[in-house]
């Protein structure tokens, strides 16, 4: 039971500092597109939580962020790995305020879509395609500030 | 209902070896997304996930029915349990019952097939076996995993009364068990582990057609002899020379198979050595892998497959 307690005791140390610097929180949502008509008889285009999708669909995923802190966050820098089974629907990274970029080898280099090449087996190479992206990253190109909030998102399409 | 396992059981051996064809993420697969923000307060980089959001792949309902004999089944007047073949393929993402109907009464033919009846390829080896391969249960109908294929035969009677060249025209249709519609359709709840189903660009029913052909295939073969006496006649006395003349005609849409003709040499007459002709041309008199041959008293002439043609045989004897 001391044991326990000493264990516990030695988290609260390190965690304590931090708590005080994890400022920035993200939190990420799965939405689909529907259209419906409105009071007015418009068709309006609605977005409502993804919970099921069938093949073929395309999910928007937003991820919102929130300066908690005290202070100003920098280099502030959001990533996302394209989802299993899914395929980056090309054009519909969003982000204000971001620098948006992609890789194609898992997150170990980002760059614009026009720098992203692939090596064909024969040696040549091509422009990679949308549905070859691994992941993408956001870089805010000013820092946040605290209270301040921010959202980027993209679509995906399912396999 | 111990059939109706037997049946499963084979077609779950059937399954994984055609499941390539398999489209879209299978129902009920979760997918997951977490995103993560990195960021610098006073020179130290923090790093934190966000929350995963998770989604359920819901089920496509997608069938596709394919006639698979590359021709015409050529058929006689009157024959039975002449077979189509047709592959049934689950074009979805999940597991899916599909109930399946034929209809050999339809227009743009010239005689409708009669007596139509649906046999499932159990064994999966694309030929028709009524030792093994069942008849269609429509309180069992067949289910295909995503992506799985079965062979569906169908077979017909074909009516006496039907001319050389026509066309008898049997349907066969497949529709989803759970459910057909517009694509987008929607089965709340009624997809694979309960997931939504929702209809596909097929509607979730397929048919297609299969095509009978009458061919009357009419051979005959007209023997005639001509003769020559010694003397410049036409007599037949010893030592006349008598010229047999065999012509075989084949009319029809289609090919009479392994045609051979057989003839006998008449007694009291002897075989002249070498004077055996097809179409005019020479033939050995021995077996020796040309068309023809004469052994003992037989002459032999193997015309192979004919499909309207005339074909002429020739040989003389000599009166003893």
């Amino acid at each position: 039971m001391k044991k326990a307690l000493t264990v516990l005791f030695t988290f609260a140390i390190i965690i304590a500092p931090l708590v005080a610097f994890a400022a920035v929180e993200i939190t990420s949502q799965a939405l689909v597109e529907v259209e419906t008509v409105d009071e007015k008889g418009e068709k309006v285009v609605v977005r409502e939580k993804a919970t099921r999708v069938i093949p073929g669909t395309d999910v928007v995923f937003v991820n919102a962020y929130l300066n908690k802190g005290q202070e100003a966050a920098d280099n502030v820098v959001i990533v996302n790995p394209i989802p299993e089974h899914m395929d980056y629907v090309e054009g519909s990274a969003l982000g204000e305020e971001t620098a948006i970029t992609f890789s194609i080898n898992g997150g170990q280099q980002f760059d614009a879509p026009q720098n992203l090449t692939v090596t064909e087996p024969d040696g040549t190479s091509r422009p990679a395609k949308a549905e070859e992206y691994t992941h993408i990253r956001w870089q805010r190109t000013s820092p946040l500030p605290p209270g301040q909030t921010g959202e980027v998102e993209f679509r995906a399409r399912l396999r | 209902m111990k059939r109706s396992l037997i049946l499963l059981a084979a077609l779950a051996l059937l399954l994984p070896a055609q499941s390539a064809l398999a489209r879209g993420t299978p129902a009920g697969t979760t997918i997951t997304n977490q995103a993560k923000v990195v960021y610098t307060i006073e020179a130290t980089e923090i790093e934190l996930d966000s929350n995963s959001v998770a989604i359920v792949v819901g089920e496509l309902i997608d069938v596709e029915l394919a006639w698979q004999d590359a021709t015409n089944i050529l058929v006689k007047p009157g024959e039975t349990d002449r077979i189509l073949t047709f592959l049934l393929t689950n074009t979805g993402n999940g597991t899916e019952r599909f109930l399946l109907s034929v209809d050999s009464e339809i227009g743009g033919d010239q005689f409708d097939p009669v007596n139509p009846r649906i046999y499932l390829d159990v064994d999966g080896d694309g030929e028709f076996d009524p030792a093994v391969d069942l008849p269609y249960n429509p309180a069992d109908p067949p289910t295909l995993a995503a992506g799985a294929a079965l062979i569906v035969f169908v077979l017909n009677d074909i009516p006496s009364g039907v001319d050389d060249g026509d066309r008898g025209i049997s349907a066969l249709a497949a529709e989803s068990a759970t459910g057909t519609g517009a694509p987008g359709t929607a089965f709340p709840g009624q997809g694979d582990g309960g997931v939504n189903a929702v209809v596909g660009a097929s509607g979730g029913a397929s048919a297609a057609q299969g095509i009978y052909q009458v061919s009357r295939v009419e051979l005959t073969a007209i023997k005639s002899a001509t003769v020559a006496d010694p003397f410049g006649g036409s007599e037949p006395l010893p030592g006349a020379t008598i010229t047999y003349t065999i012509v075989v005609e084949v009319t029809g849409t289609a090919p009479a198979n392994d045609v051979r003709v057989s003839d006998d040499i008449p007694e009291h007459t002897t075989y002249q050595g070498g004077t055996l002709r097809l179409d005019g041309a020479p033939l050995t008199d021995a077996a020796d892998g040309d068309a023809g041959e004469v052994l003992g008293s037989v002459v032999t002439v193997r015309l192979g497959d004919l499909q309207d043609v005339t074909r002429t045989v020739t040989f003389q004897v000599v009166i003893d």
